[in-house]
């Protein structure tokens, strides 16, 4: 049975406070927000709900005082709290308990005690600048020289749609008729999509950069200060671009300012349309907030990360202080006022692009028509130099494609997965940066030709080499006439004698004078050589230059053009000459003076037991290691290797000569240098684990070096 | 230079440069012998370095790995030895070394004798006794991240998680400055294992690629000995890179 109730259902608390929320019916222009028609834009509350608002905000106050009385709580505050006398609300004061009088409960509540006339200061009169005027609504509007931008008067430069993405190429028409962007011209007001709200008597509070609101206000979303600044210093009203920008940033601004960005959310993205008219506006409105603005660039407008640069800093007056692939952060100026800066009307619709002339003709300039399908036909099998995907970022693209070019004429890249009007603008990029002639766009992939006018930008390096060559040659000889060459041979020969192989191995880069002397060489041609020697080094001083350089140099000049021309043309002349003296050529290489440090040392090693030298049947892989193996388990340890960055070496030896005179000269040298020591163990860390047991083998003799200098 | 003559009498012979009479009263052993102020010769001036280079492949020993994809190194060193007409013949510190010289620069070719992931065991030692400065060691190895025959010449890098290279970088006093010829060998195709892969030998197209890939390693490795790390070395890399991406 239905109750019957007195008071109408549901009996609930009385409603809620009506919340700041819109009336559902309100249309929103929700995609491009409008900052030039905030004023019209801002809900405005009725007189009631502000007096709600007041008397709520009140009430927490007191509320929250109350809560955090201190426990040793003065007197005053106490006489604070006690003699609280209610003074009504604004726009009803308490009225007067005896008519007529004046009373203090009904006086302008904002009349404080302290605030007599007689000690108000005048206020300073300070001179701020006045907020840009924006420009003029009606003012006209032009197209510009390349087509696409708008010239309108009073703005401090032409506006496009897009500032980087614009094509270089003038357009050749218009799809459609033309229209303007900025919205119509006919209204006192910007275009908001919808019939205004009434204005508000309140008078709309001003956003200064250089009055923060108090840290601790509610309500108020979060404002970093002006800056950076040394202490003391503070904001300036600044007029001109330099003047905002203020000093140049110090390493630690820079690297402060950056960190506090990286990891934030905030950022603006930046896509296939580059820099947009638009853009500026949300630029600014991110500046309001904080000193840098987070932009992150991908896709198209990568190739050209310097245009953007050099664009973003031009249009907005920032400056970019740190960028690295495609991330940039701009730094709005230490004198930044939002207040101040620069109001454009925005792009409330996006103007029609104009077409603009093929990017690939049937028959490039400097091609015919053959060459051309025959380079489009190459460039089915080339392999791609690269491929890119979707969204990436293409900073070294233009790069690796000049590199590519050098190599090759046609240069090739996949860009499979992306968007067909987005690689055809690579293209054109790529088309304008690195000159080059665009060939095709089968398959999407893109087929480049380097262009008839292509010079490269390497340097050509072959003349040095013949260049260097002379010079050493000559060079060489000089010294070569004093030596002794028969005493230097006798040691070696023994050596050589185990491994005539190497003689003939060694004539076949000769190439083209091969007479007769491979297959063999007995001790007989040997001693030949011996006594030939003497007679030979007579007459290479005899001799002219052509023949001195190749007889008497005995380093590896054979790979020089010079000499094996020289060869060929004394072949007929001096067939069994050239034979000794190239005999003499191997001979002298690998006894050559250079090497005679090296195998001494190898000597000693064999003297000590350390090394053994094998004879010619057992140069088999298996052998080998296996004699390796064998030989290894009794050969004594190794020296261990030891770094000795330069620096050190110098100072220290000095030192020690004076004090450690019986060192043994050892390829370890640790103990005294303690530097070193450290820096040894934070290596050794990244060395392998399984290895470390092979470490001990060396610093067994450390420590009994150790053991000796103590 | 008459070095070979008689061991003691060599610290008098040799009044000329200045780093040798430093060397001298450093150590009063006359058997030991220093080969550091091979700065000899300048008469003209010219800056080139007769510092020995020790050029070391990293590779498996033994027949059983001879040709595939890990030994590439060997092979490098084997082309190298074969066009310098450098024989190997000598067994020391667990490698197999050959000495010679390209010009007028003492070279060692060595190939470790020990197990790929413990090369260092056979470098270390080595560099050690014929005092090879750091920037004088040529590390000749195997690069999964380069594609097959592309060869690239760094002044120093990292190990790219190359046992090889990790194992001679930590006998090398951890030291990674050290510079490298990297031949490039490909990556596994689809799921293969990674051992596998670079324990196979290689196809008759790559044998091919390779083959062309140690010819022109050859020729860089001359010219780096010879005039050092100059813009012919990025010459040969770029050259290298774009090899195959011609018609």
């Amino acid at each position: 049975m239905a109750l019957k109730l007195a008071i109408p259902f549901p009996i609930s608390a009385p409603p809620p406070n009506p919340s700041h929320h819109r009336p559902p019916t309100e249309v929103r222009f929700s995609r491009w927000y409008n900052a030039n028609a905030e004023k019209f834009e801002a809900r405005r509350r009725a007189q009631k709900e502000i007096e709600d608002d007041i008397r709520r905000v009140r009430r927490f106050d007191s509320a929250s005082r109350i809560a955090n009385i201190p426990e040793t709580a003065t007197t005053s505050s106490l006489n604070e709290t006690e003699t609280f006398k209610s003074i009504g609300t604004p726009s009803s004061p308490s009225s007067p308990s005896i008519p007529g009088k004046k009373s203090k409960y009904s006086k302008n509540p904002n009349y404080n005690n302290n605030s007599h006339p007689a000690f108000k200061l005048t206020p300073k009169t300070i001179k701020i600048p006045s907020e840009p005027q924006p420009v003029a609504r009606d003012a006209n509007i032009t197209i510009g020289e390349d087509g696409v931008s708008y010239v309108i008067d009073g703005a401090p430069f032409e506006f496009k749609y897009s500032y980087t993405e614009t094509p270089k190429a003038k357009p050749v028409k218009l799809r459609e008729r033309p229209f303007v962007p900025f919205g119509p011209t006919t209204m006192p007001r910007p275009w908001t999509g919808r019939a205004p709200l009434p204005p508000s008597k309140k008078p709309l509070r001003e956003f200064d950069s250089f009055r923060l609101p108090p840290p601790n206000k509610k309500g108020v979303k979060p404002v970093q200060a002006p800056g950076p600044f040394l202490a003391g210093a503070g904001p300036c009203h600044a007029a001109s671009r330099e003047e905002i920008l203020g000093e140049p940033l110090t390493k630690e601004e820079i690297g402060a300012l950056v960190n506090g960005c990286m990891k934030s959310n905030r950022q603006l993205n930046m896509g296939r349309d580059g820099l947009t008219h638009n853009m500026l506006d949300n630029i600014h409105a991110l500046w309001k907030r904080r000193r840098v603005c987070k932009i992150k660039c991908k896709g198209v407008c990568t190739v050209d990360m310097d245009n953007v640069r050099q664009q973003l800093e031009e249009r907005t007056g920032g400056k970019i202080i740190y960028g690295k692939g495609g991330v940039l952060f701009l730094f709005r100026g230490r004198n930044y006022n939002y207040r101040t800066h620069p109001r454009f009307p925005l792009m409330l619709w996006k103007p029609i692009p104009p077409v603009y002339p093929r990017l690939i003709r049937q028959v490039p300039e400097g091609l015919t028509q053959e060459e051309a399908t025959e380079m489009r036909n190459k460039g089915q099998k080339l392999i791609p130099i690269c491929k890119i995907g979707k969204n990436g970022v293409y900073c070294d693209l233009v790069k690796n494609v000049r590199e590519a070019f050098e190599e090759c004429e046609l240069v090739r890249i996949n860009c499979e997965g992306v968007n067909g009007s987005d690689y055809r603008r690579i293209g054109a990029k790529l088309k304008d940066l690195v000159p080059c002639v665009l060939i095709s766009f089968a398959y999407e992939h893109i087929l480049m030709w380097r262009g008839q006018n292509w010079k490269s930008s390497i340097p050509k390096l072959d003349t040095d080499d013949g260049e260097e060559a002379k010079k050493s040659s000559v060079h060489d000889a000089l010294p070569f006439e004093g030596q002794e060459v028969s005493a230097s041979f006798a040691p070696m020969i023994s050596v050589q004698a185990a491994s005539p192989e190497t003689l003939s191995i060694g004539m076949s880069p000769m190439g083209s004078v091969d007479v007769g002397v491979e297959g063999g060489e007995d001790l007989s041609s040997i001693e030949n050589v011996k006594l030939s020697v003497g007679a030979v080094s007579q007459e290479c001083r005899s001799d002219d230059a052509v023949l001195d350089n190749t007889s008497c140099t005995h380093e590896g000049l054979q790979t020089t053009t010079m000499g094996s021309d020289i060869n060929a043309g004394t072949v007929g002349s001096a067939g069994s000459r050239m034979e000794v003296v190239q005999d003499l050529n191997e001979r002298a290489r690998l006894s050559a003076p250079c090497t005679e440090g090296v195998l001494l040392l190898r000597k000693q090693a064999v003297d000590n037991g350390s090394a053994i030298i094998l004879d010619d049947e057992s140069l088999d892989g298996d052998i080998i290691y296996q004699r390796a193996v064998a030989f290894a388990k009794y050969a004594p340890p190794g020296p261990v290797f030891r770094h000795r960055p330069r620096k050190v070496a110098v100072q220290k030896p000095e030192e020690q000569e004076k004090t450690k005179d019986l060192k043994e000269m050892d390829d370890t040298r640790v103990p005294s240098e303690r530097s070193e020591k450290t820096a040894n163990v934070k290596r050794r860390k990244d060395f392998d684990v399984l290895n470390q047991d092979v470490v001990t083998q060396g610093s067994l003799r450390v420590d009994e070096l150790a053991k000796l200098l103590a | 230079m008459l070095f070979a003559v008689s061991a003691p009498n060599f610290c008098i012979s040799y009044p000329r440069s200045p780093n040798f009479t430093h060397f001298l009263r450093r150590h009063s052993v006359p058997t030991r012998l220093c080969i550091r102020a091979s700065l000899l010769e300048n008469n003209n001036g010219a800056k080139m370095e007769y510092t020995p280079w020790l050029i070391v492949g990293l590779g498996n020993p033994g027949n059983k790995y001879h040709g595939t994809r890990h030994n590439v190194g060997f092979e490098m060193i084997d082309s190298i030895s074969r066009a310098e007409g450098i024989v190997m013949n000598t067994i020391q510190s667990k490698a197999l070394i050959g000495i010679g010289s390209i010009g007028e620069v003492p070279i060692l070719l060595a190939k470790p004798q020990a197990y790929m992931n413990y090369s260092g065991e056979a470098v270390g030692p080595l560099a050690a006794h014929y005092q090879v400065p750091l920037r004088h060691i040529l590390l000749v190895y195997d690069d999964m991240s380069l594609p097959n025959g592309v060869l690239r010449l760094q002044p120093k890098g990292g190990h790219g998680h190359h046992n090889g290279v990790r194992s001679v970088m930590g006998h090398l006093d951890g030291c990674r400055g050290f510079p490298r010829l990297c031949i490039g060998i490909g990556n596994p195709p689809g799921t293969m294992d990674l051992k596998a892969f670079l324990l196979q030998k290689f196809s008759s197209v790559e044998r091919q690629q390779i083959d062309a890939g140690l010819e022109q390693g050859v020729e860089a490795v001359r010219s780096l000995m010879l005039h050092g790390f100059n813009q012919r070395i990025n010459t040969f890399n770029l050259g290298q890179k774009y090899k195959y991406h011609k018609v």
